[in-house]
């Protein structure tokens, strides 16, 4: 094993991610040679140093209680069985129902086993993206939010401000307005 | 060696008791999720805390993350992959609060302030530091996690600090493993590096 | 500092102002000749427009003049920008209880953009509005769509 492989493997041996035999194999390597084992110590004291010396903070008592407010006021949690659940899956298991035969149904076994998995991939990756899409909704209404507090400080004139991406975002000329001029 | 017990953010609960918790949470029971809170905060608020360097917005953003987890909770099929699920809706925030698709609620002016809200936590000092009291050590560990593009930051954090496993870690980022390890491995040694360059007096 | 915004706002509602008082900018740009600095003012405007209706609550005004950015003939590298445009509109009508607007927005205008990527973008919000107006079935259509769009296909074999 030369060099340059061995240190591309030196974090995840540090991290116990590699296997059984190819840690045995960087361990060796890095006995036997000494910019190796300056390099492994190298992360190893930086990864000490961050681990000694990194804030942690403690979750404040508000988080919960805020949470416990929002909670209450939520309708219930989503509907257990999922929303699609009620769609194909069914129609299969009539299907499979009223299969006679044994090759046909063996047929239709896998065919169902297949169409199981299909089945929850799509229900994953719709899911995924629906819950990328609660977070953006909830962090808008955080958004709001904070204008709405904002707009509540005497004296203080927030407006909502469109972002147009069509303009470059420095103060334009008022004798013609969609040429941006030099600040 | 079992990486959890290194896990600096304490409390590990077995598999059965938290498959038991998520159980009753999803039918809504508030004490069960609650069990699941307690157990979770403090990691979900020290990720998104060194991620956006602002206490204040970490602590708006666990929340956020919490109602979230509530309310989607029945979306988790598989009740084991519930950790990873959590830090990916922690990640979600942390990458959405950027792109905003939407008007932001404020003017173009206060969005400075917020770009400086990573220097909150940062000494505004010049140059490296000269005296080495823990405080300031601290204030270098955080720097020199700032200092990290946020694709490094990440899973910088998920695999020093909180110890999930290469497996994990792509399941949360949504890449593939080999991607993600070498990303770690980047990730190390430029920490490493900055590490020498702010410890050079 | 709140100044500079506001001097800044001042300006563009007074170009929107001047671009309203005139008759309404047919593109007679030849299929060769694409000036992107005019395609960008033409845009901008109509961007203020499409945001004064919605302010206004006049939701299927502003949808038409929405429809007029997506038309114009653009190069296809300002694809991403009018993507996040589209989105961003779509959003603003689902907000306000426009849902069904949104859906014939996305699918008029779904026709204009070129790129896989862009298309499963709009299809996976298209699912979404489908699933937040109740219609689960439709939502699925379209989720399947985007999948059968994306480069790397998630799922080998839809059911």
């Amino acid at each position: 094993m030369d060099c340059r492989l061995c240190s591309d493997e030196l974090t995840a041996y540090l991290d116990g991610e590699l296997s059984a035999a190819d840690a045995t194999r960087i361990r060796q390597h890095v006995e036997a040679c000494p910019p190796c084992q300056d390099e492994l110590q190298a992360l190893r004291g930086a990864a000490d140093f961050v681990e000694s010396h990194v804030q942690a903070v403690e979750p404040v008592p508000e988080i919960w209680n805020n949470l416990r407010a929002r909670i209450a006021a939520m309708p219930a949690p989503a509907d257990r069985s999922g929303f699609f659940q009620f769609l194909v899956v069914n129609r299969w298991a009539a299907m499979l129902a009223t299969l006679a035969s044994t090759a046909v149904l063996a047929l239709g076994l896998w065919g169902y086993l297949a169409h199981q998995a299909a089945q929850q991939a799509l229900e994953s990756y719709m899911n995924d993206y629906i819950l990328e899409r609660s977070v953006a909704e909830r962090l808008y209404a955080v958004q709001i939010r904070q204008w709405r507090n904002l707009t509540s400080v005497a004296g203080v004139n927030w407006v909502p401000v469109s972002e147009n991406p069509f303009v470059d975002q420095r103060p334009v000329s008022l004798a013609n307005p969609f040429v941006s001029e030099e600040r | 060696m079992d990486k959890r017990s290194l896990d600096p953010d304490g409390n590990t609960v077995d598999a059965a008791s938290l498959t038991q918790w998520i159980g009753r949470a999803k039918e809504g029971d508030v004490g069960a999720f609650q069990r699941l809170y307690d157990l979770f905060a403090r990691k979900v608020l020290n990720f998104i805390y060194r991620m956006v360097a602002s206490a204040e917005e970490a602590e708006d953003l666990t929340q956020e993350t919490f109602a979230t987890v509530y309310q989607k909770l029945a979306t988790l099929k598989d009740d084991a992959r519930f950790e990873p699920w959590l830090f990916r809706i922690a990640r979600n925030y942390v990458y959405q609060r950027y792109r905003r698709r939407t008007p932001p609620m404020v003017s173009v002016d206060d969005q400075d302030e917020e770009g400086r809200t990573t220097a909150e936590l940062v000494d505004e000092r010049k140059g490296p530091l000269e005296a080495f009291e823990s405080e300031e050590l601290e204030r270098v560990v955080q720097r020199v996690i700032s200092d990290l593009q946020e694709k490094y930051r990440e899973v910088f954090i998920l695999s020093a600090i909180h110890r999930l496993s290469y497996q994990e870690i792509a399941e949360i980022v949504g890449r593939s493993l080999p991607s993600v390890k070498t990303d770690i491995h980047r990730a190390r040694l430029q920490v490493r590096q900055r590490v020498k360059d702010y410890l050079k007096v | 500092m709140s100044q500079r915004g506001n001097r800044w706002r001042m300006r563009l509602l007074a170009g929107t102002i001047l671009a309203l008082a005139l008759p309404p900018a047919q593109p007679r740009l030849g299929a060769q000749e694409v000036d992107l600095g005019k395609l960008r003012s033409i845009a901008a405007a109509q961007h203020e427009i499409v945001v004064t209706l919605l302010n206004k609550k006049e939701f299927a005004k502003a949808a038409e003049e929405a429809n007029k950015i997506f038309q114009l003939k653009w190069p296809a590298d300002q694809e991403p920008v009018l993507l996040e445009e589209l989105l961003r509109f779509s959003d603003q009508f689902r907000r306000n209880a426009q849902s069904a607007l949104a859906l014939r927005m996305l699918q008029s205008n779904m026709g204009f953009f070129r790129a896989n990527k862009s298309q499963v973008a709009i299809w996976k919000d298209m699912g979404y509005l489908h699933q937040g107006m109740g219609q689960p079935d439709k939502a699925i259509e379209c989720f399947k769509e985007a999948i059968r769009l994306e480069e790397t296909p998630p799922i080998k074999k839809l059911p």
